[in-house]
């Protein structure tokens, strides 16, 4: 199973899978947060998987992995920030109980 | 790396540049907003004549993975337009609630780097890169009144949308990749050439990565039913924010189609054309019949900005479909509709000068009286966006509706639905023209006075929508040019 | 004592054994980390994902980007996470306040989803596949430099607006309403 293509890009599906349901369940901004976090590894571990298994894109895929890293890490930052931001204003991290504009 | 990349690469570079020379202006002189302004608007005009200078030689760099070509040139003025006149509209609306400018200019010129880098990339990698690039800047701008509880909820609404879409987006381009062994967009171009012509089976895998990666695209440009939260975005952000995010990023987001989808797939155009045709009409149906039940301005505009989208995806149908014309019309339709967006929402930005002053249907009631030159103007721009002569909006339907009747087949029906859409948008529009000409002003407040750069702003968007719609050739001329370089 | 490569009574190679104890334990934490009702438990359920994920990429013969995955990923993201998490605390509720309405509906496309995944991978034919690969960390260092320098440089723009926006948002202001 180690050496299968396959293994690892399902165990990367099923990841997604996971981030998928948690964005779309939770209600807590940060874990709908931490839930697209997973969904960026799981993209990771497809790159680095097909870099391991298909001829010559072993160097490619890890540089690519570490740019996405760095991206993911942007985007962390500028969604905490967010959060922190209207956590001041609203006194709480629920996604449901923004709905001042609906009103 | 060698001279002739980065030469070919000034113009991003110079962007980059010119955000970092801003944020040391605000170093050297804190708080002031007029060198800001000054230096952004002069490093802008820089930046436009540098582009214009070294589009005049197509080049590739960074061993193909960016390109400078005519589409290149004319995105990236489109962008630069867009961006400066964001910054003349902005202090007026930032200096009453006490919001820095110097932060803003930096995090917009930011977003500008992005949108450049997306309209030359010839890379999927790079392409993703430009992308977060531009957007990331946007949630930041979405949420920059950060005491406004409808800013900062605005905010997190767009960056989780945005940022779930990214990774399915991210998702699709790891299998595209995997499976056609580069990143660069020719290369995967070829490999469909190859499957199509009947070298190779379509492997199930390719299939899916390009279904995440389109999938990923409907949610940048909100089409629907990918736009669940947008306009909650556009009504929260920060006026001036909204009117450029529902110019510049919807752009990029159509610039990234063209590098994509255009180029890589355009082996399979007939499987994604039907998508297109699906996505365009449900877009504008939408946009147009949620829009006409809103009372709040913003939010009406949010909606319409939809259908908008809508209207340009029927004329990458009517591409799809094998009409040249219908690129032409979407880059046409694209320009016009960000000065006249932009004027828009400009002049509910102007209304809002006091804090307080919501962006209902009441703040504009008997404007023809309070402060009839911006209803006037505010006129000019809904009859533009309801594409009526000689507006640049009726000249970008009208082509982009044209071009899909050439088209035939199901895109013909897609300019019917067009036309009635339009016919539609218009009850909306024209109602704001009925409150500001034909109802008494609410309270009787004075009408504040508006600055310098909001008026210098609004007369050029003001002249490019009506120029545009008098005088098409020039454009349209380029915009030929940009549609045959893919 | 040298181990060979089978386990001695089960026969099953050791490699294939650790590759599914990682496997387990980072999908086990990951539901963890969608499931739990406790934010903080949530959050460090994260950080025990992360780790095997860093394992996985040992096991794929990428042993910098595991490391840059442990630098990063539970170094400083998981990190920055927990400071949110702290800074806008609330209490562990019960599940009606934790999931949304439509968790049904949600779990339903994810499975959903997974399968579509899992059936187009098997069913598609991967051509020639190798080994796992090794990557020296020269050839991947002169690469970074080489073919990919642009989106080298140009993520580190993204990074530097990154922290000016946040910068901006996250900062108290000193006076003015709050």
């Amino acid at each position: 199973m180690i050496n299968s293509l396959d293994a690892y890009l399902v165990l990367s599906a099923l990841l997604f899978a996971i981030g998928t349901f948690g964005f779309l369940a939770r209600r807590n901004a940060i874990s709908m947060l931490m839930s697209i976090e997973l969904m960026l590894n799981a993209v990771n571990l497809a790159i680095v998987a097909f870099g391991a298994f298909i001829p010559g894109l072993a160097v490619d895929a890890s540089v690519i992995a570490i740019i996405v890293m760095a991206v993911a890490a942007a985007e962390a930052t500028v969604g905490l920030a967010i959060v922190i931001a209207i956590f001041r204003n609203r006194r709480t991290p629920l996604v449901d109980e923004y709905d001042a504009m609906r009103r | 790396m060698a001279w002739s990349d980065v030469v070919t690469i000034a113009p991003f570079a110079a962007a980059v540049l010119l955000a970092g020379l801003v944020l040391v202006v605000d170093l050297v002189r804190p708080g002031r907003t007029g060198p800001i302004v000054a230096v952004s608007l002069a490093g802008l005009a820089g930046l436009a004549a540098l582009t214009l200078v070294t589009g005049q030689t197509e080049a590739t760099a960074f061993d193909g993975s960016y390109s400078m070509d005519a589409l290149t040139t004319f995105l990236d003025l489109l962008f630069i337009a867009i961006v400066a006149l964001t910054i003349l509209f902005a202090p007026d609306y930032l200096a009453p609630r006490g919001l820095p400018m110097a932060e803003f200019t930096v995090i917009l010129l930011f977003a500008l780097t992005g949108a450049m880098l997306i309209s030359a990339s010839t890379d999927l990698l790079v392409l993703f890169i430009g992308l977060e690039l531009m957007v990331i800047p946007g949630y930041l701008l979405a949420g920059f009144h950060k005491s406004d509880a409808y800013s900062t909820e605005g905010a997190i609404k767009y960056f989780l949308l945005g940022s779930f879409s990214s990774a399915i987006f991210l998702f699709g381009l790891a299998f595209v990749w995997g499976l056609t062994g580069s990143t660069r967009v020719d290369v995967v171009a070829m490999r469909l050439t190859e499957i199509t012509a009947g070298a190779a089976a379509l492997s199930p895998g390719l299939a899916m990565g390009l279904a995440f990666l389109t999938t990923g695209v409907a949610f940048k440009i909100a089409a629907v039913p990918f736009h669940y939260w947008t306009p909650d975005a556009y009504q929260g952000s920060p006026t001036p924010v909204t009117g450029y995010l529902s110019v510049g990023p919807k752009i990029g987001a159509f610039a990234l189609i063209l590098r994509l989808f255009v180029e890589a797939l355009a082996a399979v155009r007939e499987d994604w054309l039907i998508i297109v045709v699906v996505l365009a009409a449900t877009t504008m149906t939408l946009g147009n019949l949620v829009a006409l039940t809103q009372n709040n301005v913003k939010r009406m505009l949010a909606y319409s900005s939809i259908a908008h989208t809508g209207y340009m995806l029927v004329g990458l149908a009517a591409y799809a479909a094998g009409r040249v014309e219908g690129l032409e019309g979407l880059l046409y339709y694209g320009a016009a509709y960000s000065f006249m967006n932009l004027g828009a929402f400009a002049i509910i930005a102007a209304l809002q000068k006091r804090a307080g002053v919501t962006s209902s249907l009441d703040t504009f009631a008997g404007l023809g009286r309070r402060e009839p030159l911006l209803a006037i103007l505010m006129t000019l721009f809904l009859l533009s966006l309801t594409g009526i002569p000689p507006t640049a909006g009726f000249f970008g339907k009208a082509y982009v509706i044209l071009a899909a009747v050439q088209a035939g087949g199901p895109v013909a029906i897609l300019a019917v639905i067009a036309v009635l859409n339009a016919a539609a948008a218009a009850f909306y529009y024209l109602r704001v023209v009925v409150y500001m000409f034909m109802r008494d002003p609410i309270g009787d407040d004075v009408a504040p006075t508006h600055g310098r750069l909001l008026w210098g702003g609004l007369w050029v968007a003001t002249a490019l929508t009506i120029l545009l719609g008098l005088i098409p050739g020039p454009l349209l001329e380029i915009v030929g040019n940009a549609a045959r370089a893919l | 004592m040298a181990l060979g490569e089978t386990a001695p009574i089960i026969g099953i190679a050791f490699a294939d054994i650790l590759f599914v104890m990682l496997a387990a334990v980072m999908l086990g934490s990951a539901l963890m980390v969608v499931l739990l009702r406790d934010i903080i438990r949530s959050g460090l359920a994260m950080i025990v994902c992360f780790a095997a994920l860093a394992g996985i990429y040992v096991l794929l013969q990428a042993p910098l980007v595991a490391a840059a995955q442990v630098l990063v990923y539970i170094g400083a993201i998981s990190v920055l996470i927990l400071f949110a998490i702290m800074l806008t605390q609330t209490k562990a509720g019960p599940a009606r306040l934790v999931f949304q309405t439509q968790s049904a509906a949600a779990a339903v496309a994810a499975i959903v989803l997974a399968l579509v995944v899992a059936v187009a991978v098997g069913a598609t034919d991967w051509g020639e596949v190798g080994e796992r690969m090794h990557t020296a960390t020269d050839t991947l260092a002169r690469v970074l430099f080489d073919e990919f320098v642009l989106p080298f440089e140009v993520v580190s723009v993204l990074l530097l607006a990154a922290v000016i926006g946040a910068v901006y948002l996250a900062k108290r202001e000193e006076s003015g309403p709050s």
